[in-house]
């Protein structure tokens, strides 16, 4: 992850849909989507694009960071069940960081199964072979 | 179609910012009165055509009411979570196959609780027995709210869901 390569690309919907970005960063062979705005039913569309594209290069670990989502509804939640479901070889990670991320990934059972990380950095230094959830900042 | 007969009028949902206090304070509102001034609490009703868009400009209407009667921010985005699905449900669900209608949101804090009615005029549709990926929406309202009341009737469906705030 020495050669770091920023290739932010904007994966936000067409203009007057400006409630959710996906920025995408490159670390080597893996991949950081970073979400800004609110994941619903009306936005949740440009993450699930920002997958298959990111997926289509089958990158080690994909980590999707919610660190800048205000907001998760059902729907945000399923394009994160999806990512894992269709990620082949591809190791899924998701940050969470505030309450309003992490309590409906609690209420709903997933914080266990969707490899939920409390900071970016504890996401990218997991180990890339043994995916565990839940062991923060070894 | 005849659940639209209300006398609004079929296809023309009301406009969207129709938002007014409730008229009818229950009568042991804890010293709370209806009132239109800033500072009081009033009720919240509003009602917006049920799609996706609407329904993200509803929740943001909820959050600030929610932020204005002084609501504890943790039970705030707990209540904004569980009655965005029931929005939800109502957007993905309740108009299928029939014109589209639209939902009515309202919301009352008492001193020690907030109820929230989500409401449509179209049909219920029971959750499927194998939702796939989906069908998350109604175990989360479940799991928030500390009552919830689901009423469908045949002129469309109420949900209400009660929440104490914590003292």
């Amino acid at each position: 992850m020495s050669d770091d390569q920023r290739s932010a690309e904007p994966a936000g919907g067409p203009a007057g849909e400006p409630d959710v970005t996906v920025d995408v960063e490159h670390h080597g062979d893996d991949v950081v989507l970073h979400v800004q705005g609110e994941l619903d039913l009306h936005t949740t569309p440009t993450l699930t694009g920002a997958v298959e594209a990111a997926m289509r290069a089958e990158p080690s670990v994909m980590v999707i960071d919610l660190s800048g989502v205000g907001f998760i509804a059902s729907r945000g939640l399923e394009a994160l069940i999806v990512a894992h479901q269709s990620a082949g070889e591809t190791l899924v990670r998701v940050v969470a960081t505030s309450r309003a991320t992490v309590r409906p990934l609690e209420v709903t059972g997933l914080r266990a199964s969707l490899n939920v990380y409390d900071s970016l950095t504890a996401a990218l230094a997991a180990d890339g072979t043994v995916d565990s959830p839940e062991t923060e900042n070894p | 179609m005849s659940a639209f007969d209300d006398g609004q009028g079929n296809g023309e949902p009301p406009a969207f910012s129709t938002w007014k206090p409730t008229s009818q304070a229950p009568p042991h509102a804890n010293g709370q009165t209806d009132q239109t001034g800033q500072t009081g609490l009033t009720g919240l009703q509003i009602t917006v055509p049920a799609d996706p868009e609407h329904a993200t400009q509803l929740r943001h209407t909820l959050q600030t009411w929610l932020e204005a009667h002084k609501v504890p921010e943790d039970l705030r985005v707990d209540i904004t979570l569980a009655v965005n699905e029931a929005i939800s449900n109502v957007v993905e669900h309740a108009y299928r196959d029939r014109p589209q209608g639209t939902v009515e949101l309202s919301a009352r804090r008492g001193v020690d609780h907030v109820v929230v009615q989500v409401a449509d005029r179209g049909r219920w549709r029971p959750p499927p027995a194998d939702p796939g990926t989906r069908g998350r929406g109604l175990p989360m309202i479940h799991a928030i709210a500390t009552t919830v009341h689901i009423e469908p009737r045949i002129g469309g469906t109420t949900v209400t869901t009660y929440y104490p705030i914590p003292t």
